[in-house]
């Protein structure tokens, strides 16, 4: 398992996993980036090295966990990233699924019941992620932040009681994976179906990723603060 | 899943630095052990990924292993010592190491075990549902309730639920909505009299 150190050139973490790209962008860095190491560019950009490394590593392999630095992360900075992420998914990720859903049954030729019920499932599956999304937005990151902010707690909520389930919305994704892999008649153009399935592919790995940053790294800190503050 | 990982060696050194190395990487339970005998105490274990990593000796027997290797998913990692003719190994056992193995080695080698645990569907041999499965999968994407299921069909709600984890399994498709449209597309229930968008 490779692990990015602080002295590594950002063009190096790129080149051994491009997927990484979309993750530097939501903490504002743009290419052009020289020979810069990772400390260079957080230093610039006024990042925690520390924070930056733990969150490209935990994308980069599954089983990374920094135990050590965990408590040392802020979790400002982390809702702030989780939130980014969310930009991302409903301004990139999500309309560019809804574009080539699309173009996929414009050039459907004969079965359009199969694609037109995929779609009516996609449309599900959207609706459930953006409620999920919505409720981290609207409950469960301002509750953090104000439990870091103003030192204050809520006598009515701890940070568990927002535990919510990603499973199922995980579990409608690889529904539509298999869907379309293993029942749908191939009727359609298969570059349009090839882009919609990576693009998927990718979007679950991402949501995978940003699952276990919410549930080993800001639940843990938040309920260290929690215990700290006398709950 | 839960997912455990035993050291067994007789050196505390050699247990503490390969706990060491794994600590950093992984996020598991890890199990200390003297003698592969000890494991004998976690043969109640059931339904877990477990990596074991072992000293591989001629002395001992390996017959308590097959109730832990039964009811879990278990990895083999063997430990060679220098200077010593390895003992037979396990049979299932495909990863070695030595004193000289590297830390990143190591944790690949763990990384490797996991994946091959994890995330492959399993692929039974006949994807065909059964006639009773796909008369219970109807009713699941007509909406019902295992308790409705189960009076409908005259069965026990335990074997409907039975059945449904057999359908979950040869399908790959786990929520019911998803269920609804696998039944719309092989035609199990009739789209003519329902909108099917009202199912999905």
């Amino acid at each position: 398992m490779e692990i990015f150190k602080k002295n590594d050139k950002l063009s190096f973490v790129i080149h051994r996993n491009y997927h990484l790209l979309p993750v530097l962008n939501r903490f504002g860095i743009k290419l052009g980036i020289k020979d810069k190491t990772v400390d260079d560019i957080c230093r610039e950009m006024k990042i925690s090295t520390g924070f930056f490394l733990a969150i490209i590593n935990t994308y980069n392999n599954e089983e990374y966990f920094p135990r050590e630095e965990l408590l040392t992360f802020s979790p400002l900075e982390i809702t702030h990233y989780l939130k980014k992420t969310h930009q991302y998914y409903f301004l990139v990720v999500i309309p560019r699924l809804d574009d080539l859903l699309e173009k996929l049954i414009a050039s459907n030729t004969s079965d359009f019941k199969g694609l037109k019920m995929v779609d009516v499932f996609y449309k599900k599956y959207k609706e459930e992620l953006t409620q999920h999304i919505n409720y981290e937005e609207e409950r469960v990151f301002p509750y953090v932040i104000n439990l870091i902010k103003n030192k204050k707690i809520d006598p009515r909520y701890t940070i568990r009681s927002f535990e919510t389930e990603h499973s199922n919305v995980d579990e409608k994704l690889n529904d539509l994976k298999n869907l379309i892999i293993k029942y749908l008649t191939p009727d359609y153009d298969e570059n349009i179906c090839n882009d919609f399935l990576i693009t998927l592919s990718l979007f679950e790995k991402d949501l995978e990723d940003h699952a276990r940053i919410e549930d080993k790294i800001l639940m843990p800190i938040t309920i260290e603060i929690e215990n700290k503050e006398g709950r | 899943m839960n997912r455990k990982i035993f050291i067994i060696h007789s050196s505390e050194i050699v247990r503490k630095g390969i706990n060491a190395i794994l600590r950093i990487y992984f996020n598991t339970e890890i199990v200390m052990l003297e003698k592969k005998e000890e494991l004998k105490g976690f043969c109640e274990l059931t339904g877990q990924e477990i990596i074991i990593i072992y000293e591989n000796t001629a002395d001992s027997t390996n017959t308590n292993f097959f109730q832990l290797q039964g009811n879990n998913q278990v990895k083999w990692i063997a430990f060679l010592n220098d200077h010593e003719e390895p003992a037979q190994a396990l049979p299932f056992c495909k990863f070695y190491i030595t004193t000289k193995t590297q830390a990143s080695q190591l944790q690949k080698m763990v990384s490797r075990c996991w994946d091959k645990t994890r995330r492959h569907p399993k692929t039974s041999d006949s994807e065909e549902l059964t006639t009773r499965e796909k008369d219970v999968l109807k009713l699941v994407a007509l909406g019902h309730s295992n308790k409705v299921i189960a009076e409908k069909l005259f069965i026990s709600i335990h074997t409907v639920i039975s059945h449904r984890k057999n359908i979950t399994e040869k399908t790959g498709i786990k929520s019911i909505s998803g269920l609804t449209v696998y039944a719309i597309l092989n035609n199990l229930i009739d789209t003519e009299t329902i909108n099917p968008e009202d199912l999905i």
